[in-house]
């Protein structure tokens, strides 16, 4: 990968990394930290790295880092201190949506990170599994066990509302 | 229970190959057989015992039980892993026909799945990241990757590096030397046989710190050292080396090396000088400060004042003050005391 396609890596998929890290983690400082931690691992090996394969590469960066951090911390931040008007509220989401954030905080980390990224960045199941080293079925059983769980919370809140 | 044994299996055998044998007996010798493969090896004839399935009786009738549906890897009814197939990928007919008979009910089942349709997540794409710029790298030069430039000047530093500790040694080890024409040597009988001594210097010995009062001394009365030089400097000359040079008739006079003063003094000249004048002068003006400082303590304190502080700097708090005032708000006294030290002073 040459210097101009790294810096297109910047420009393309910083928004796509950054989303992804911010809402795993909620904390916008650490999120920069990981974003500085993960082009940098990306320039150091910038050479060896496919520019077609740079947005898995960059994903598996940032969710390795992710997952050495929560591990560090084993803990996850309190919903009370995410600046939601920020992070979570968009003047076009419905009730439902920050019903589904709330949810999707409560899933386990390796669900939530493999379930966003099938539905922030589309991705397949195998290229899931690439980016987070577990196989494909493993991926399918985490996004399906996720989406039934989802699916009982929004109910219930709905019928509480 | 079991009737044939291996005292009277031949007589079954025997019943066997006469096909009078009944079908309960048929099976008993099969399983002896089996149990005691050696005795039909032992057999002069070659038989051919199987049992036969002869009824539907052991047909394994809870198969269904055992059959296992894709849903059951993840954990999940079957009605609900259709549904999320079918938002995930989608389903085939023969899936679509389980849902329908799984879920009958066209409106529940169109529930069922707008119910998981909302679990889908939507990017928030006005969340954008805001540092982009700093991970934006430049090209000096389009030709010249990065690395392979990063690669060079570290190398030519090295180079560098190696070249310059190797002109040190170099200049250290090419002393000049002066050729003299005096000739030191007993064994010269002719008095031609020149030698080379090398350019004098004064070596540095180790010596003890001089003591405060030597220092001033010397700085007071700096000839008085030079004195005592001179009579140092007074070689005595025996009998025998008089006879020796006065025996020596001709002199061949040298092109001696010419030496670079300027080079030699600032190299070899100068820390000597420094060592003997400069700095013991210098140590001699701190000392009468001192001294001069000593007579008037109030002078002192603001010098020991920060003194204590860059020791307290250096030491991370090791050294104490306490300043002593009186009823005017005055200075009239400090103590300093450290781990080794301790001192009370009065300023006024």
């Amino acid at each position: 990968m040459t210097v101009k396609e790294f810096n297109q890596a910047v420009n393309q998929y910083s928004d796509g990394v950054y989303r992804f890290v911010l809402k795993s983690i909620k904390d916008e400082d650490k999120a920069k930290d990981i974003m500085q931690d993960t082009y940098e691992k990306l320039w150091k090996k910038h050479e060896q790295v496919d520019f077609l394969k740079v947005k898995s590469y960059l994903f598996s960066a940032a969710y390795h880092t992710l997952i050495d951090l929560t591990r560090r911390e084993k803990k996850q931040a309190p919903w009370t201190e995410v600046n939601v008007r920020t992070h979570a509220h968009n003047e076009s989401y419905s009730d439902l949506n920050e019903v589904l954030h709330k949810a999707v905080e409560r899933l386990p980390d390796i669900q939530r990170m493999v379930v966003m990224m099938r539905d922030y960045e589309g991705y397949s199941y195998k290229e899931i599994g690439e980016i987070c080293e577990l196989s494909e079925a493993q991926v399918k059983v985490y996004i399906f066990r996720a989406r039934k769980f989802l699916k009982e919370y929004i109910g219930k809140i709905e019928i509480l509302v | 229970m079991m009737t044939i044994d291996k005292n009277n299996y031949e007589a079954y055998v025997l019943d066997y190959l006469e096909g009078t044998i009944s079908s309960e007996d048929s099976e008993q010798l099969v399983r002896f057989f089996e149990l005691y493969p050696e005795y039909k090896d032992a057999l002069d004839v070659d038989i051919d015992l199987q049992l036969k399935v002869e009824s539907a009786d052991g047909i394994f009738s809870a198969k269904e039980s055992l059959l296992k549906h894709p849903a059951d890897t993840f954990d999940l009814p079957v009605k609900d892993y259709l549904l999320i197939k079918n938002l995930e990928d989608g389903l085939d007919e023969d899936e679509l026909l389980q849902l329908r008979l799984v879920e009958s009910n066209n409106n529940q089942l169109d529930k069922e799945i707008q119910d998981y349709s909302k679990t889908q997540l939507k990017a928030d794409h006005s969340l954008r990241y805001s540092d982009k710029r700093k991970h934006i790298r430049f090209v000096l030069i389009p030709a010249i990757k990065q690395v392979l430039l990063n690669r060079s000047v570290a190398a030519a530093i090295i180079v560098a590096m190696f070249l310059s500790v190797w002109m040190m040694q170099d200049t250290n080890t090419n002393i000049p030397l002066e050729a003299t024409i005096l000739n030191q040597s007993d064994s010269t009988t002719n008095g031609s046989i020149l030698a080379e001594t090398k350019i004098v210097e004064k070596v540095l010995v180790e010596k003890q710190q001089p003591s405060k009062d030597s220092i001033l001394k010397l700085a007071n009365d700096p000839m008085e050292l030079k004195k005592k030089e001179q009579i140092a400097d007074v070689v005595e000359v025996f009998a025998e080396q008089l006879i020796h040079l006065s025996s020596i008739t001709t002199i061949h006079s040298l092109t001696p090396k010419r030496i670079n003063a300027y080079e030699h003094g600032l190299n070899v000249m100068m820390p000597q000088y420094l060592n003997n004048n400069l700095l013991s002068a210098e140590l001699a003006n701190i000392y009468r400060q001192i001294d001069e400082e000593q007579k008037s303590p109030s002078i002192s304190l603001a010098l020991v004042e920060s003194g204590v502080k860059v020791m307290n700097f250096l030491s991370k708090e090791s050294v104490k003050m306490q300043k002593y005032y009186n009823e005017e708000g005055e200075v009239i006294g400090y103590k300093v005391k450290g781990e080794n030290v301790e001192l009370n002073q009065k300023t006024r």
